[in-house]
């Protein structure tokens, strides 16, 4: 589920972090860039690991902050195709079902990845699998699950433009569609194993 | 930034709830381990925001799925020692260690074609050990049996009644309301009752 990631940046320390030791400012300016991010086509930034080398600095003309090369290692959130995680139900619509695992809310299961022979109940908003014909389970809000990564999509999001009158009528009618997520996984519960924890205790 | 490779190490749950301790240590932040009894002033960085926030999400997701304070190094080094002696692959392994399966239908999931490679035996070994080191939660039972008490103890009835507001808010997610931004409010307040 996790994984280190080799990376190297051009970090900026500002002038009032001179007085800490230099790799803890290095740390910290790391953590404030990439923490709780994205970093396309590799995953979700947890923090730094460790870093590996830096270079003495540079300064720049007109500009009290110092520019250091940093070599170090991120820890990484990134499952690889294929991983069981544990998760929990988040919402159950006609198209399938939306995971949540705490720090990472993007994980959709479709309804062709369920099992088969299931159904939607929009009544009791829930995804009921039939499993034979004496035996129907559920599936519900806030159950937690096991489920297989099959696929993950990185999508590039531009930045948002200021907040002026144009923008926020755009918004008003483009309120139905979500915003793509910048890293979103699919995944997937079809085979034994899968699917409520309770089930196979 | 430049990424000069992509995955240099696999990281299993413990190994990052390690880290993710490690971090609230240094911080005084107290998300799944004992806060600090005395909180350093003033050290509410607004810059370091998203660092708490994924260190609290993480660490909690990290607690509820199966990682305990009390996890050790050596149960972790137990079983690992134990899984090297079966033909496993690493990604096997490490799903083994982070999901710990109790049920030979868990175990199937995790190694594929286990039917073919391992015999029923050895499944029921591996699924031994990761019991003897990982001993079973009895947290079930121990629920259970507080709501019974509930109405008897109006303490416990408290105490229940916390613990699954705090599980709530994790699945909700409506609490990123935090502490920091609370403790940098009352700070100000002060200042300007000072002035």
């Amino acid at each position: 589920m996790f994984q280190l990631s080799l990376i190297s940046d051009l970090i900026r320390i500002p002038p009032h972090l001179f007085n800490l030791p230099r790799e803890i400012a290095i740390k910290q300016e790391l953590n404030v860039k990439h923490s709780n991010k994205i970093i396309p086509k590799l995953g979700l930034a947890i923090s730094v690991y460790d870093i590996i080398e830096y270079d003495s600095g540079l300064f720049k003309p007109g500009d009290g902050a110092m520019y250091i090369q940093v070599t170090c290692r991120l820890l990484i959130f990134k499952p690889f195709i294929g991983e069981i995680i544990t998760g929990w139900i988040e919402k159950c619509t006609i198209d399938g079902i939306k995971i949540n695992i705490g720090f990472f809310n993007d994980i959709f299961i479709p309804k062709a990845l369920l099992f088969e022979n299931s159904s939607f109940s929009i009544d009791e908003n829930a995804w009921i699998w039939k499993m034979d014909d004496d035996t129907t389970l559920y599936l519900d809000v806030n159950e937690k699950i096991y489920f297989r990564i099959e696929e993950e999509i990185f999508t590039n999001v531009k930045p948002k433009g200021p907040l002026n009158n144009d923008n926020i009528k755009k918004d008003d009618d483009g309120q139905q569609k979500e915003q793509t997520p910048p890293y979103a996984l699919i995944a997937s519960c079809q085979t034994d194993g899968m699917g409520c924890c309770s089930w196979w205790e | 930034m430049k990424i000069i490779q992509h995955q240099d190490k696999l990281i299993s749950n413990f190994e990052a709830y390690q880290h993710v301790v490690s971090i609230q240590k240094k911080n005084d932040w107290g998300f799944t381990i004992p806060p600090p009894e005395k909180k350093r002033r003033g050290k509410f960085n607004p810059q370091l925001l998203d660092l708490e926030i994924i260190t609290r999400d993480l660490s909690q997701y990290l607690v509820k799925v199966n990682q305990t304070n009390e996890s050790t190094q050596e149960s972790f080094v137990g079983l690992m020692l134990v899984l090297n002696t079966y033909e496993i692959e690493v990604i096997e392994k490490l799903m083994i260690m982070n999901l710990l399966p109790r049920s030979l239908v868990n175990l199937y999931a995790i190694i594929e074609e286990c039917e073919d490679r391992f015999t029923q035996e050895q499944c029921e070994d591996i699924l031994a050990n990761v019991e003897k080191f990982y001993p079973a939660p009895q947290v079930d039972d121990e629920e259970a049996e507080g709501q019974e008490e509930m109405d008897v103890d109006e303490e416990e009835q408290v105490e229940e009644e916390e613990e699954e507001e705090d599980e709530e808010a994790f699945v909700q997610d409506d609490g990123l309301e935090h502490e920091g931004y609370v403790k940098k409010n009352q700070d100000k307040e002060i200042d300007e009752v000072d002035s």
